[in-house]
């Protein structure tokens, strides 16, 4: 077995606990709605009135999400280094607008992973991206659990 | 017979047991240990990455990563560049000269966001000086796997 057909299975093994047993997301019929560019080598997830269910992007790496209500948007992280498996879990709730398009940042630093959104700034040529003026906490979990 | 075996057991010993060494992360036989890598975006800006394994320290990587972040600046026809530490540094504006290196799960693995700009820029780094001022250090790196 060669070292690069070892971490093909080590890696879809990692996305495959990553992903759990959610359900995937699919925008209800006729609700408006925008986009949000995903990162990659993780799996991420929306919480829209709903348990958290997984959020699939097209080949642009884009996702379509209801706008107009506060909702949750995370990303888990699964890795195994052949000894120990290691799993991270994050996330940050916003409130989409069908005016802006959003990008997800999901960073890892030190033993700790934050998720982040930022809406998209086309007519900023240096990054491209502002602050998300209502970003607030994802909380880990989703607010819309039953019994809360 | 016998130079095979040897063979092997220094390639399983290299992959296995030392440092990870400055190259690409694509490299077919030591990209297995981790290396860099460079992605375009957001904006103007370019991602770059180290990977490193466990026997690499923190300190080598944030040289190995802003080496080459210069070498990325000199590779797209530029001089100088700004380092942001982090997407929400490159969107608030926040420049610095070194990146913070923390190990994740045992291992040292690091980015930035660097910024190709003209040598006025305010805080921009010089990609030559840097060049210059780890070359012997990093060529080290790059012409053996150091053993730990």
């Amino acid at each position: 077995m060669t070292p690069g057909f070892l971490r093909v299975i080590v890696v879809s093994a990692a996305l495959l606990a990553g992903s759990g047993c959610m359900s995937v997301y699919k925008l209800p019929a006729g609700a408006p709605s925008t986009t949000i560019q995903l990162p990659g080598g993780v799996v991420p997830w929306i919480c829209a009135r709903s348990e958290p269910q997984r959020l699939m992007s097209g080949k642009d790496g884009k996702a379509v999400i209801p706008v107009g209500e506060r909702i949750v948007i995370g990303a888990n992280l699964a890795y195994s280094d052949g000894y120990m498996n290691y799993y991270c879990s994050a996330s940050a709730s916003f409130v989409p607008t069908a005016d802006h398009d959003y990008q997800q940042d999901f960073v890892t630093e030190g033993n700790y992973c934050s998720s982040l959104v930022y809406r998209m700034a086309p007519d900023d040529k240096r990054i491209g991206l502002a602050f998300e003026p209502t970003l607030n906490s994802g909380n880990k979990a989703c607010g819309f659990r039953k019994g809360r | 017979m016998t130079s095979r075996l040897l063979a092997a057991a220094l390639l399983a010993l290299c992959l296995t047991g030392c440092a990870t060494g400055y190259h690409s992360a694509n490299n077919p036989i030591l990209g297995w240990t981790g290396g860099y890598w460079d992605q375009k975006g957001p904006g103007s800006t370019i991602k770059v990455g180290f990977s490193g394994n466990g026997f690499i320290k923190p300190d080598k990587v944030g040289i190995y990563l802003l080496y080459r972040s210069a070498e990325v600046t000199q590779r797209e026809g530029g001089t100088h560049f700004v380092l942001y530490q982090s997407l929400n540094d490159a969107v608030a504006d926040v420049r610095s000269s070194e990146r913070k290196v923390n190990s994740t799960w045992g291992k040292p693995n690091t980015y930035a966001y660097i910024w190709i700009v003209p040598a006025e820029e305010r805080e921009a780094l010089s990609a030559a000086e840097i060049i210059e001022r780890y070359g012997p250090e990093v060529k080290a790196g790059a012409s053996k796997e150091d053993k730990r």
